[in-house]
């Protein structure tokens, strides 16, 4: 199982880079999309804003800081539902499903190397926008060992998720109506630019239901309040609760998709 | 123990739709692709499914591969059923069922290659050796580090086999193999599953080409509208038609009514008129039935009646086509 993830993670490390367009989009998407919302902040704020303006409004006199890490925990989970989203519905339209499930390989293992692959992607990108923000803003990470535990924590859930929209988007064949509702919903819900304290309070019960939410309060806790890991326990429990449901709904869903394929014939058709 | 066996298999399917959802009523309607079809496949044997579009060939070999579920009946390779140890049945299998389109064309053909033999559980230290093998068997090496996108169909088709054979399997299946390919490159891919036929290995093919069945296949089965219509070796399945059984006619002009004008020749049991290679050239007709050399004047004068000029008549050796007109009342390639 392990050598197929790993050579599936490999295929498509090897694709992605035989793209030009796409490597470089990778590099630049993240550095283009928070500085829009950086220079937003900044007009909001007008000339005169003070460190102590941004702690009101923010909870955090680093506004740079508040921004990458909303930005950056939304981009990922915006990339792998469409690149998850679309990867065995990908496979399926080129043909190549059809050759992989006809291997003995365990089926699940095409989509585990497809997430290794995309989490392989994600990191680079998450590296160039702390790159960035080191460079260019003065970011630095407070509590780099909480902040790395609590990344992590946020894998299952969106790997889980992932594999859930996989599973789906073969069933429904069609990926961009499902990946809008959620990006939506998640850009609106979890504070990714702004305090979930500004929500609706009925909205606000809405948003810290949402795994991003408690993502993105935790990271910004942790790398930019410097707060230790002990004082975000409930979030990543909440996290890695989140990752158990979603990853067995992915698992679920994909064993599901896999039978009525095979039952209405559809590896091969589009 | 046979390779395959396929024993009253059936596959039906709802029927897509046009309809948006919100003015759907009731269940689907449901089609039946294939129906009570049951065959055995001997190990070593080369066995075709012939018949035309639409007859139920791919269902079939699809259900063999464990791609689709029989909704009846049950097919097993090596002994192991495809709906209940599928993972078993795929150990023994190589299968191109979708030609080029099955390959990574962004990959190169060697790493397709190496890719194919960790999922076919191909040992780590074999992997190297086995891929280099494949690909100066197959003609490939001088291109192997080029990306597929370049090759010829032909090569992604001897691509696509060389994958099928990475794990060294006793069944190979093979879903129209020569679809798409010129006439040169046919010839050279029948010659390589002839070889893999020598080899020993079992070998399950669909093709609507009757030449391609005829020429490779040890028995065909020939099919038509989801069923098995005939199965037997070509030499048997042809000497069903008694020698004077065929006639061809070569005939210019004519109208409409040539074909029922000739189905009214005493003994004429089935027509087929063929389109002209080009519109003032003759084209051909054939006709079967019973003690036809007797008929040719009665022929000649059903085709005049209808305004067509006889140029040359053949009594001719009954081919698969034959055979399947005379089976089903219907051209092959219909």
């Amino acid at each position: 199982m392990l050598r197929a993830v790993a050579a599936v993670a490999r295929r498509e490390l090897v694709i992605f880079g035989r793209y030009p367009s796409w490597f470089i989009g990778t590099v630049i998407w993240p550095v283009l999309f928070p500085a829009a919302y950086v220079f937003s902040i900044r007009a909001l704020a007008g000339p005169a804003a003070t460190p102590q303006t941004y702690a009101d409004a923010l909870g955090v006199s680093d506004y740079a800081g508040f921004l990458i890490v909303g930005t950056t925990l939304w981009m990922w989970v915006n990339i792998t539902l469409w690149s998850m989203g679309g990867a065995l519905r990908q496979e399926q339209l080129g043909g190549t499903l059809e050759a992989n499930w006809l291997t003995p390989a365990p089926r699940l293992a095409v989509l585990a190397g497809d997430a290794v692959a995309n989490g392989a992607i994600a990191l680079l990108q998450m590296g160039v926008s702390v790159a960035l923000f080191v460079i260019v803003y003065g970011f630095h990470v407070r509590s780099p060992l909480a902040s790395l535990a609590v990344l992590l924590a946020n894998f299952p859930w969106v790997y889980g998720l992932g594999l859930l929209f996989a599973s789906l988007v073969v069933w429904a064949k069609e990926v961009n109506g499902m990946v809008q509702l959620v990006r939506g919903v998640f850009l609106v819900l979890c504070g990714m630019t702004y305090p979930v304290a500004v929500l609706p309070h009925w909205l606000q019960g809405v948003s810290w239901v949402l795994p991003l939410t408690h993502g993105i309060e935790a990271l910004r806790r942790t790398a930019v309040a410097g707060a230790s890991w002990g004082a975000v326990g409930g979030d990543l429990a909440w996290l890695l609760g989140w990752g158990a449901a979603l990853l067995l709904a992915g698992v679920a869903a994909f064993r599901w998709t896999d039978r009525r394929m095979r039952r209405l014939g559809s590896v091969g058709t589009y | 123990m046979h390779a395959i066996v396929a024993e009253h298999l059936r596959k039906e399917y709802p029927k897509r739709s046009a309809q948006p959802l919100w003015r759907r009523r009731g269940p689907a309607e449901r089609f039946t692709a294939v129906e009570d079809v049951s065959f055995e496949v001997r190990a070593g044997e080369v066995f075709g499914l012939l018949g035309p579009n639409g007859a139920g060939k791919t269902t079939t070999i699809r259900m063999i591969a464990t791609l689709l579920e029989p909704s009846a009946g049950r097919a097993l390779v090596a002994g192991f059923d495809t709906v209940r140890q599928p993972a078993e049945v795929r150990r023994r299998l190589g299968a191109v069922l979708a030609g080029e389109r099955s390959l990574y064309w962004k990959l190169t053909g060697r790493e397709n290659l190496q890719y194919f033999a960790v999922l076919y559980d191909v040992p780590a230290s074999r992997v190297r050796a086995r891929v280099e093998e494949l690909l100066q068997r197959f003609d490939l090496a001088a291109r192997a580090d080029e990306l597929v996108e370049r090759y010829s169909t032909g090569m992604k088709q001897r691509l696509s086999i060389a994958r099928a054979l990475l794990a060294d399997p006793p069944v190979l299946l093979l879903d129209e193999p020569t679809l798409g390919l010129d006439p040169q490159s046919a010839r050279n891919l029948r010659e390589i599953i002839r070889e893999i036929a020598a080899e020993g290995r079992t070998v399950l093919l669909t093709t609507h080409y009757m030449e391609e069945a005829d020429q490779l296949s040890d028995r065909i089965a020939i099919m038509d509208k989801g069923r098995i219509v005939a199965l037997d070796t070509p030499e048997r399945l042809k000497a069903r038609l008694d020698q004077e059984a065929v006639v061809r006619l070569w005939l210019t002009g004519g109208d409409g009514r040539l074909r029922e004008s000739l189905l009214a020749v005493p003994g004429v049991t089935a027509v087929q008129v063929d389109d002209a290679p080009a519109p003032d050239d003759p084209r051909r007709v054939t006709v079967q039935g019973a003690e036809l050399r007797g008929a040719l004047p009665s022929l000649v004068a059903a085709a005049a009646a209808a305004g067509a000029r006889t140029d040359r008549v053949e009594i001719d050796e009954p081919t698969l086509e034959d055979v399947f007109l005379h089976l089903t009342g219907r051209a092959l390639r219909d």
